[in-house]
């Protein structure tokens, strides 16, 4: 076989490899913007309610309760909406997923995040940690998202090694939060939410990386 | 070309006859990615005349893998193709069969 062939075989091969993987490009860029929007949205929250938190000066108790009925909300538009903000044209979705499979281990460090802040904010147990916590436990579900993607090649997007990573940062420099009590929630609120964020834009700039991972194991097949 | 690549695309041509040709291929492939496109969009990007386009779509639409809308687009009357579930399944699916064809050449 010529050059020019094997040349012209390899450049169909390239456009294969797009169509198959499409639907993964795609739903890799939803799953960033949905990260992007959920920090997006909790950076208002938190910022508008400290606003009427010194603005009415409200008790612990009072404010408490402002952030759990506003967070509760906003985890369940969130979880309404998430399918519309993630909605990929029906024809690229090669089975019907089940998202639900994905988000437990979220439901079960969200559940854990409300029970330890009841626990911790009703008793003399320092308010520290549940800042610890909390951040510990978005790691975990980082790490329970990893543990998921990959034992699932079909996992949403082919998102894998980019959950372990962050959630080992969150891990890693939560011990932070008990050595500098006094920045405890700066510090939290950085790592996580930026983290995130960052985690969010990753995503969507590196959506073509499901076409590469392809192609790199299509030359380690061929060698 | 090779022959063997010629006789190997020629046997998946027949099996598929709609997407055996090349003009219907590559408006399969560009609904694909855009989901859904206007008349004279595709029109642009593939050079072909009215008629050409007209024909081919009618064909895609018999076979239910095109849906072809009327409508207004900016006030203004607007053909929109729009691909269906089951025309993005038989791209993906000729696609594989293209890979897998183009692997074994690729491989000997």
């Amino acid at each position: 076989m010529s050059d020019e062939d094997l040349e012209y075989a390899k450049k169909l091969l390239r456009i294969v490899n797009v169509i198959e993987n499409y639907n993964y490009y795609l739903i890799r860029r939803s799953i960033g913007l949905i990260f992007i929007v959920i920090i997006a949205l909790t950076a208002i929250i938190i910022a508008t309610i400290n606003m009427i938190e010194q603005a009415l000066n409200l008790s612990l108790f009072l404010s408490g309760m402002l952030y759990f009925s506003a967070f509760s909300l906003f985890f369940l538009v969130i979880t309404i909406l998430s399918h519309n903000i993630a909605k990929i044209p029906e024809i690229y979705s090669a089975k019907r997923m089940n998202y639900r499979n994905y988000g437990g281990i979220w439901m079960i460090a969200g559940i854990m995040i409300l029970v330890s802040s009841v626990i911790i904010y009703n008793t003399y147990i320092p308010d520290i940690y549940f800042t610890f916590l909390l951040q510990v436990l978005f790691g975990v579900g980082f790490l329970g998202s990893y543990f998921t993607a990959k034992n699932d090649p079909d996992y949403p997007g082919k998102v894998k090694e980019e959950y372990l990573i962050l959630g080992l940062v969150l891990i890693l420099l939560s011990p932070l939060i008990l050595l500098y009590p006094k920045y405890a929630w700066i510090t939290a609120f950085t790592v996580v939410m930026i983290g995130t964020f960052i985690f969010g834009i990753y995503l969507i700039l590196t959506a073509s990386k499901v076409f590469e991972k392809w192609e790199n194991k299509n030359g380690s097949e061929n060698t | 070309m090779d022959p063997r690549i010629l006789k190997e695309l020629a046997e998946l041509s027949r099996e598929n006859k709609l997407l055996g040709s090349p003009a219907r291929l590559s408006i399969m492939m560009l609904l694909y990615f855009r989901t859904r496109m206007k008349f004279t969009e595709l029109q642009l990007a593939l050079g072909l005349t009215p008629g050409n386009l007209s024909s081919h779509l009618k064909k895609l639409e018999q076979a239910n893998y095109v849906r072809i809308i009327k409508g207004f687009i900016n006030l203004r009357p607007a053909t929109i193709v729009e691909i269906t579930p089951l025309g993005a399944k038989k791209v993906k699916e000729f696609a594989s069969l293209m890979r897998k064809i183009l692997r074994d050449v690729e491989r000997s």
